[in-house]
């Protein structure tokens, strides 16, 4: 009866072992996982407060281009050189507006990336590797000291060896609570804000399209159109122009997709509020950063070269 | 949700941005030409004040924006302040152990100083 419980006490013991152990390794295996959402949600977060100044920037430089073209337009009927510089002096005031508000929404964008940046460093941070390092070190010299250290043992292992392992699970659940804690805490904040950016990309979708529609439209009035319609010979490179300018119009349609990005984060951030796997909502994103980012290539080289 | 008055606006937007498109249509402009030289003046003033109201309302709603993200500043701030903390923590942590280290290993010279050999 005795060697039965016996028996039976032992295998406890193995079965709290095996537990503990699988306990440890769920725990690490939930806490790593977790830590790497984080960090995916953070790195995209980034990307996206990057991109969207060089957005910002492309519309400010397209409404002073469909201004331009305007006041270039209307300045061959309206002769009157008080009334020319009234509307020029109006012009410039509404671009400087502009111009003051999308400075204050890159601060605002600067600091939601500084949040996002603080997000990567911790849930990147390594001192979970270099604790395991230091801890080590101090049970290597505390064996060294003293015999008793040395043989000390945790289950079959030596104490120095599983504190080695040990730490950076204890450090990763550390990290992860933290997270959490700031998430929760942010969470009302940080997502009224990236839903703000949601009606900011829309909003710049409307205004960038209609600028570059104003802009492209005179442009190929006076180039294309009014050649065509009047009198003399075409231009040699009409038909390369009028071709070219036709795409740039129709290219427009592509804008309202690569403006989704924001839409596309805030699922993400309530993915990762909701604990939720995120991974595809952050690969759509990042392809609609990416689209964001060529565009606004596309449309700043293409004035450069016009400008030019 | 938006506004009566920001649904109004955007109503507004939609039809002087339309007007000012019209000015890039050949079959408008070859109409406008064929005007008397007043009525080409006015539909020029009317062609600026269209765009200038589009960019005033547009101007109004990013300052809007701006303003809105700016009252989500203080709470952001404070989020990124405790991530500092948090990291700061994390590197305290670093720091006690490596000093745990090395009073242990300054304890080990003391002991080999006075002649007590370590166990190795």
């Amino acid at each position: 009866m005795i060697a039965l419980y016996r028996t039976g006490a032992v295998c406890n013991r193995i079965m709290l072992r095996c537990f503990s152990i699988v306990l440890l390794l769920f725990l690490a295996s939930c806490s790593t996982a977790r830590l790497g959402q984080f960090s995916q949600f953070a790195a995209t977060g980034q990307i996206y407060t990057v991109a969207l100044p060089k957005v910002l920037d492309v519309a400010l430089q397209s409404t002073i281009e469909a201004n331009s073209s305007e006041l270039v337009e209307t300045r061959e009927k309206i002769t009157d050189p008080k009334e020319r510089a009234d509307k020029l002096a109006a012009s410039d005031k509404e671009i400087q507006r502009r111009a003051q508000a999308f400075q204050a929404i890159k601060t605002q964008t600067n600091l939601l990336g500084a949040y996002f940046t603080g997000l990567a460093a911790l849930a990147e941070s390594d001192a979970g590797e270099g604790l395991a390092k230091s801890t080590q070190d101090a049970a290597d010299d505390l064996a060294k000291i003293s015999k008793v250290a040395a043989t000390l043992k945790i289950g079959e292992a030596p104490v120095k060896d599983v504190l080695g392992d040990v730490v950076p699970i204890v450090v990763a659940a550390f990290q992860r609570a933290k997270l959490e804690q700031v998430l929760k805490a942010t969470a009302e904040s940080v997502g009224r804000s990236i839903d703000i950016h949601v009606a900011l990309l829309d909003q710049l979708g409307v205004a960038i399209r209609g600028e570059q529609a104003v802009a492209i439209g005179i442009t190929k009035l006076k180039e294309v159109d009014r050649k065509y319609r009047d009198a003399g010979a075409l231009p040699e490179k009409w038909k390369a122009r009028r071709a070219e300018l036709l795409l740039e119009q129709a290219r427009l349609g592509e804008l309202g997709e690569a403006l989704k990005a924001a839409q596309k984060l805030k699922l993400a951030f309530v993915d990762l509020v909701e604990n939720k796997s995120s991974s595809a909502s952050l690969t759509l994103l990042l392809q609609d950063i990416q689209r964001l980012i060529s565009l606004a290539e596309r449309i700043s080289g293409k004035s450069q070269t016009e400008g030019a | 949700m938006p506004t009566e008055n920001e649904k109004l606006a955007q109503r507004t937007r939609r039809n002087l941005q339309e007007f000012r498109m019209a000015f890039t249509d050949i079959r408008f402009d070859t109409a406008l030409n064929a005007l008397p030289e007043e009525d080409q003046k006015r539909a020029a003033r009317a062609r600026f004040g269209a765009a200038l109201a589009v960019q005033r309302i547009d101007n109004d709603g990013f300052e809007s924006i701006a303003e809105q993200l700016a009252a989500q500043a203080p709470r952001i701030r404070a989020g990124i302040a405790e991530l500092d903390e948090a990291l700061d923590d994390l590197a305290q942590a670093k720091a006690i152990i490596d000093a745990v280290a090395s009073a242990i290993n300054l304890v080990g010279r003391a002991l080999s100083l006075v002649g007590i050999p370590l166990p190795i």
